[in-house]
Order: structure tokens, then C-alpha cells, then sequence
């Protein structure tokens, strides 16, 4: 194809959407509200992610050893259990380390610890901090079945919740986009099938006079993408100012559950590049797939 | 340049449009077809520009058997021929000029070559001095001359048009054939649909009859007719 074919069949796009311009805006209205509901549906997965990491990082797996471990023993062991999968950190805490922390944390009733220091009963252990609590079950299960494991303490409740909110967002987040991506294609086909019947004297001129089957659909997909393009930008300012305001409205809020929120909100600036990448997949794609499934047999030669 | 062999047509409603229609029109030869509405003259105009395809038998247009042409090269045999149409078929927000250069761009000429080609297509019709006028400002016989000048721009060897004088008064009307007369003169095939008989009677050109999808008689008004 010509370089000036090529440019007129651009400028054809943008004819198109400047022609139908009521249709043009009501289109790019809904592909604007579908993208924010995507966008808004991504932002909330990665700050429930954000969250999960913070409450993963914060609960420990607890290992007590056996008391009547030899030195040698006690080094095959630190080696077992760092050699663990879905282990992110091991900290060993000996008894006397242990004690000491027991005291710590009672304040200045620690010093009813204090007869313990000469028979202290607690035993030598290791705090590991899990990676992935959704396998917290197969890890705790290979640490119960070391030789020098006297018992094994694990958050699995937490887990559990953990790992099934990080399912349930995914799944729903996913559930999501599939549906809005549809709807997205739907509105588009809409949007062209009307373009193209408001031109359908010219397309049948077109016909008539030779143009190919390319050379008369590739203005409307280029108004397709178009029309994805701008919603693509509309929908990433607009969910630029509204996260920013909530993210500003959680860091003056006193309430106390927006505390653990406020310090593991993903700021827009660390995912604005993905988000408006995304977003612009997203509109090009959606924009030529509604297209080029709806036009073949409108403006077929 | 267009010979029909044997041509059968019925569409998937069941209609028989055309029944065994055998003609053959020569290179540089201008013929009139005419017949009562629902004859079966838009179909036989639908088979030669590849919009149909007939039931059974040949359209062969210049050497090609055109129900056996490929979706991807009909294109580029449309190119071959001109059409024009009883209504004009002027797209409205074009100026005379961008109807007949919109010709050329759909089929992907250089600007250049558009810059030469439509200001001497609009000379040849005697519309160069009103190119800059909107369709709605033309008289429909200016309108048609556009249509025309449309046809023309790619330079083909068939003219088709389809009742070309329905929609302008008689004075226009002779004026339009006039024009394709000359266009004919120049060696480019010409066939015209029409219902006016006082053209045909003027023009005194091979005219072939249809009537209920066959047809009935072919040869000249007031000559020897070759068949009936």
C-alpha cells in the first residue's frame, strides 16, 4: 500500500469519528466507564496483594526443637530448614534469647520470669517467616516430619483467610475483566456497524468502483482503535485523580482500620506505567477485535 | 467484450430472475437493454459487475468467466468497468471534484496522478468550471455528468448505466447520451439500461429486449432485428 493511501485511510479514521461524533463520545463514554471498573478492579488486587504480603510477612511459623540435641544435630537442622522452599527468613532463637524476649514483652512484669533464668524451660527454636501462605500446609507438614521438631506452632487460620481472599481476588478481578472486555467489544461493533451504515452509499461506491475489502475496513479499525486509544487515556487520568484523593482521604482519616491500610497502599506512581499500558492494550485491542468481527459482512466486496 | 452463455439466475427466495439468456456484445459497440420493471435487466447487471452470481451459465466480460472470479481479484475487475447509476450516487459532502477523485483514492492512486487525471475526466463531461461545486448545487443532469466524469476516471473499457436518464429531464437526458456516444466513439464499450423509448428511437443502437427474465428481442429499432 502507498504511503498516501496509507495516510488517507488515516485520516478516514478520524473523519469517521469527527462524522459521528455523538456516537463517537457515547461510545468512548462507556469504553471510559468499563476501563475505570478495570482499573479500579487492578488497583484493588494488588493493594489486597499489597495487604496479604504485609499480613504474610507479619505471621510466623514458629519451630521448637527438641531439647537433647547435640551440636551436630542442632547444625543439621539449621541446614534442613533453610533449605525449605517457601521459606522467605529463619531467625533462630535460643532458649536463653527466648526467655529474654518473654521478659521483654511482659514489661515490668517480666520480672516475674526471673527464677526462670536458673531452669528455664523454653526450648531452642526458629522463627521462619512463610512465603506463600496458600502452601503454608505441605511446609508445615515437611517441617513436623524432621527428626528434631518437637512441636511446630503455624497461624493457620490466617493463612487459610489469606490464601482465600488472594483466590477470591483473583478469580473476581479476572471474572471482571472478561465481562467488561465484552460488554467493551459489543459497544464497539455498535459504535462501527452504525458508522457503517450511516456510509453505506459510500461503501457501496467504494464497491463499485474497486476499492479492495482492506481499503474499506481499514478506516473503521482504525476508528476502532481510535476510539480505544482516547478512552484509554480518558479512563487512566481519571482513575489517576480519583486513587490519588482516596489514597489522600486514607492518610487523613483517624479511623482505626485505615492504619494497617493507610501504611500498605500501592501508590499510583508504582503502577501507572502497567495501568496505562493496560488500559492502552486493552482499547487497541478491543477497539480492532469489535472491528474486524463486525464489519466482514457489512462491507464484503 | 460481454458475451452471457446460456445464463439462468434464481435467487434463494426461489425467484427466477433470468432464464437462459444468450448474448454477446462486442468491443466498442453501444447497446441499449430495456424491459418492464422485475424483467430481469438489474440482475443482468448485478452478474456482469460480480454482485451475483448466476445459477448456471457464463457472463464472460473481456475473456474472463466472471462467476468464476476469486472474492480478492473482483476488485480489481471492477476497475475495468464504470458504473453509473439512475440516482448519481454522488457521496453529498463532496465537492464534484472529491466525487470523481474519491474514485482514484479508493483504489490507491497517487495524488499526483488524481491532480491530472480528474480535472481532464471533469473537462471531457464540460463540468471543469463547476468542480468546486457541492452535488445539491448542481442540476441533476450536472449531477449525472459527474457521475459520469466518476465512471470515467479510471479509464474503462465497459460503461454500465443503469438508467442514467430516469432522474433528469428529457432536454438532459439526450445530452447524457450524447456524452456516452462520444465516450463510445473513443472505443469504450457501452451498455445502458433504460426505459425511454424516445432514445432508443433517436439513437438508433443495438437494443436488446427483456421481458420476465428472458430475452424476447435483440437488434436495432427500426433495422433488421437479429432475433425475436
Amino acid at each position: 500500500m502507498r504511503g498516501s493511501s496509507f495516510g488517507y485511510l488515516i485520516k478516514e479514521g478520524f473523519r469517521n469519528i469527527a462524522a459521528n461524533r455523538m456516537l463517537s463520545l457515547a461510545a468512548i463514554g462507556v469504553l471510559v466507564a468499563c476501563l475505570l471498573l478495570v482499573g479500579t478492579s487492578m488497583l484493588f488486587t494488588l493493594n489486597i496483594n499489597s495487604i496479604v504480603g504485609y499480613v504474610e510477612s507479619q505471621n510466623e511459623v514458629v519451630v521448637f526443637l527438641r531439647d537433647e540435641l547435640s551440636a551436630e544435630q542442632m547444625e543439621r537442622a539449621d541446614n534442613e530448614i533453610r533449605a525449605l522452599p517457601n521459606i522467605a527468613s529463619v531467625t533462630y532463637v535460643s532458649r536463653e534469647e527466648g526467655l529474654v524476649e518473654w521478659m521483654d514483652a511482659l514489661g515490668d512484669d517480666g520480672t516475674l520470669l526471673e527464677w526462670l533464668l536458673t531452669d528455664n524451660p523454653l526450648p531452642n527454636s526458629y522463627r521462619l517467616v512463610i512465603k506463600d501462605l496458600s502452601n503454608i500446609d505441605e511446609t508445615l507438614m515437611e517441617l513436623r516430619s524432621m527428626d528434631w521438631v518437637e512441636t511446630v506452632s503455624a497461624p493457620i487460620e490466617v493463612a487459610q483467610t489469606v490464601a482465600g481472599l488472594k483466590e477470591a481476588v483473583r478469580l473476581g478481578g479476572a471474572g471482571i475483566i472478561l465481562i467488561l472486555s465484552a460488554v467493551s467489544v459489543a459497544i464497539v461493533a455498535n459504535t462501527i456497524k452504525i458508522t457503517i451504515f450511516n456510509r453505506r452509499r459510500e461503501i457501496s461506491i467504494m464497491k463499485y468502483v474497486g476499492a479492495t475489502d482492506a481499503f474499506i475496513r481499514l478506516p473503521f479499525v482504525v476508528e476502532g482503535i481510535l476510539l480505544g486509544l482516547i478512552s484509554a487515556t480518558i479512563a487512566f487520568f481519571l482513575l489517576w485523580g480519583a486513587y490519588s484523593g482516596f489514597v489522600h482521604w486514607v492518610s487523613q482519616s483517624t479511623a482505626s482500620w485505615t492504619v494497617l491500610l493507610s501504611a500498605n497502599l500501592v501508590t499510583f506512581g508504582e503502577v501507572a506505567g502497567s495501568i496505562y499500558l493496560t488500559f492502552a492494550a486493552a482499547g487497541v485491542s478491543i477497539g480492532a477485535v469489535g472491528t474486524l468481527l463486525f464489519t466482514g459482512k457489512y462491507v464484503k466486496v | 467484450m460481454v458475451e452471457l452463455i446460456n445464463v439462468c439466475k434464481t435467487y434463494d427466495n426461489q425467484t427466477v430472475a433470468l432464464t437462459d439468456v444468450n448474448f454477446h456484445v462486442e468491443k466498442g459497440e453501444f447497446v441499449f437493454i430495456v424491459g418492464s420493471s422485475g424483467a430481469g435487466k438489474s440482475t443482468l447487471l448485478k452478474l456482469i459487475m460480480k454482485e451475483e452470481n448466476p445459477t448456471s451459465g457464463h457472463v464472460i466480460v473481456d475473456g474472463v468467466d466472471v462467476g468464476k472470479l476469486k472474492r480478492g481479484v473482483v476488485p480489481y475487475y471492477r476497475r475495468s468497468i464504470g458504473m453509473v447509476f439512475q440516482d448519481f450516487r454522488l457521496i453529498p459532502n463532496m465537492t464534484a471534484y472529491d466525487n470523481v477523485a474519491f474514485a482514484l483514492r479508493v483504489t490507491g492512486v497517487s495524488g499526483k496522478e488524481i491532480k491530472r487525471r480528474v480535472p481532464y475526466v471533469l473537462d471531457l463531461v464540460g463540468l471543469l468550471p463547476k468542480a468546486k461545486k457541492m452535488p445539491d448545487q448542481l442540476s441533476g443532469g450536472e449531477q449525472q455528468r459527474v457521475a459520469l466524469a466518476r465512471a470515467l476516471v479510471n479509464n474503462p473499457s465497459l460503461i454500465i448505466a443503469d438508467e442514467p436518464t430516469g432522474n433528469i429531464d428529457p432536454a438532459m437526458s439526450f445530452e447524457i447520451v450524447d456524452l456516452l456516444n462520444e465516450i463510445n466513439k473513443c472505443g469504450t464499450t457501452v451498455m445502458m439500461v433504460t426505459h425511454e423509448h424516445n432514445l432508443v428511437a433517436k439513437f438508433r443502437h443495438r437494443t436488446i429486449v427483456i421481458d420476465g427474465g428472458a430475452v424476447v428481442a435483440d437488434g436495432r429499432i427500426g433495422g433488421k432485428r437479429a432475433r425475436q
